[in-house]
């Protein structure tokens, strides 16, 4: 398989003529890793499906103004990151309370429950609950502890993507870790 | 339930995705991307259409143009009315005596100092501009 080479991909992006195959190339290399991001943030297959389309739309339509400063992936999960954050500010103004376990915690076990039973989750109990408490984190803290925990990203690279300083973003991830210990606490 | 510790916590991915959803995620997205190069091509082949009728901004602005010109010509008309130093009254009173003549010789003088004709008026008032 052809090495990856980022430099020369970015030269090919620019260029009208090679600028469709690049993309191409690039979705191909990316698209993986993006669906996982996003999957994370929406929890469930076909909402991250979308979101992802929708990610690369936005990328090819603002192609033009990706100047190389910035590293492609970064750019990438830049537009994820904002793809996401929309699309479940969309969702908490459209969807009923009784989905929001925060709210209510009769209904804490509702999200856990659901992804149980969901064809594409594939979890024990506590991986279920844990993935219900993540989602009951504002959608900030959310991505903030998905990149820390999960993908175990850097801080100076959380930072590129959310636009938010290192010292804000260790905060934040401080704040969902003890958020979801005492989710968790509360269920025992 | 076991008790939980997040320092301990599996970070295994639990999530999964239909059959060969990796596989042919390449030609989905591709299918939703619209040819930009395609549409950029297309439009260059296209002769540049230049219209003949004058745009809307410059009929609108000698409709402005004229305007001014019109009230140049009526605020100079009246700077340039020789004042009575008998005051208001008595200039109201010569106005009414100057003959119909020295009225049209005086506004054909000021139309045509602002380089307007009667014709740029009436269509300027008859709203045609």
């Amino acid at each position: 398989m052809k090495q990856f080479d980022e430099q020369e991909l970015v030269a090919r992006l620019q260029n009208p003529s090679t600028q469709r195959r690049a993309f191409e190339e690039m979705v191909g290399h990316f698209g993986e890793s993006l669906y996982w991001q996003i999957r994370r943030m929406v929890t469930y297959h076909d909402d991250a499906d979308d979101v992802l389309q929708n990610t690369f739309l936005k990328a090819w339509n603002s192609i033009g103004n990706f100047r190389g400063d910035a590293k492609l992936s970064t750019w990438l999960f830049k537009i994820a990151y904002n793809e996401s954050l929309t699309f479940l500010s969309k969702q908490r103004d459209t969807i009923s309370l009784d989905t929001n376990v925060l709210d209510d915690d009769d209904d804490a076990p509702t999200l856990a429950n659901t992804l149980e039973s969901d064809t594409y989750f594939d979890g024990d109990e506590t991986e279920a609950m844990l993935q219900a408490a993540v989602a009951s984190l504002p959608a900030k803290q959310r991505a903030v502890f998905n990149m820390k925990y999960f993908q175990e990203m850097k801080y100076e690279d959380m930072a590129e993507i959310t636009g938010t300083s290192v010292g804000a973003l260790k905060a934040s991830y401080h704040i969902a870790v003890k958020k979801i210990e005492e989710y968790f606490q509360q269920r025992e | 339930m076991k008790q939980f510790d997040i320092n301990n916590q599996s970070k295994r991915n639990p999530f999964t995705v239909p059959d060969g959803y990796f596989e042919n995620l390449t030609a989905r997205v591709m299918m939703n991307i619209p040819e930009m190069e395609a549409e950029e091509k297309e439009s260059e082949n296209h002769a540049k259409i230049v219209s003949m009728e004058p745009r809307k901004s410059s009929r609108k602005w000698m409709g402005w143009s004229i305007a001014a010109a019109a009230c140049i010509a009526v605020a100079a008309l009246f700077i340039t009315i020789p004042k009575d130093s008998n005051g208001v009254g008595e200039r109201r009173m010569a106005q009414t005596e100057t003959s119909a003549t020295y009225d049209s010789e005086y506004q054909e003088e000021m139309l045509e100092y602002a380089m307007v004709d009667n014709t740029d008026i009436y269509s300027y008032l008859s709203g045609a501009m």
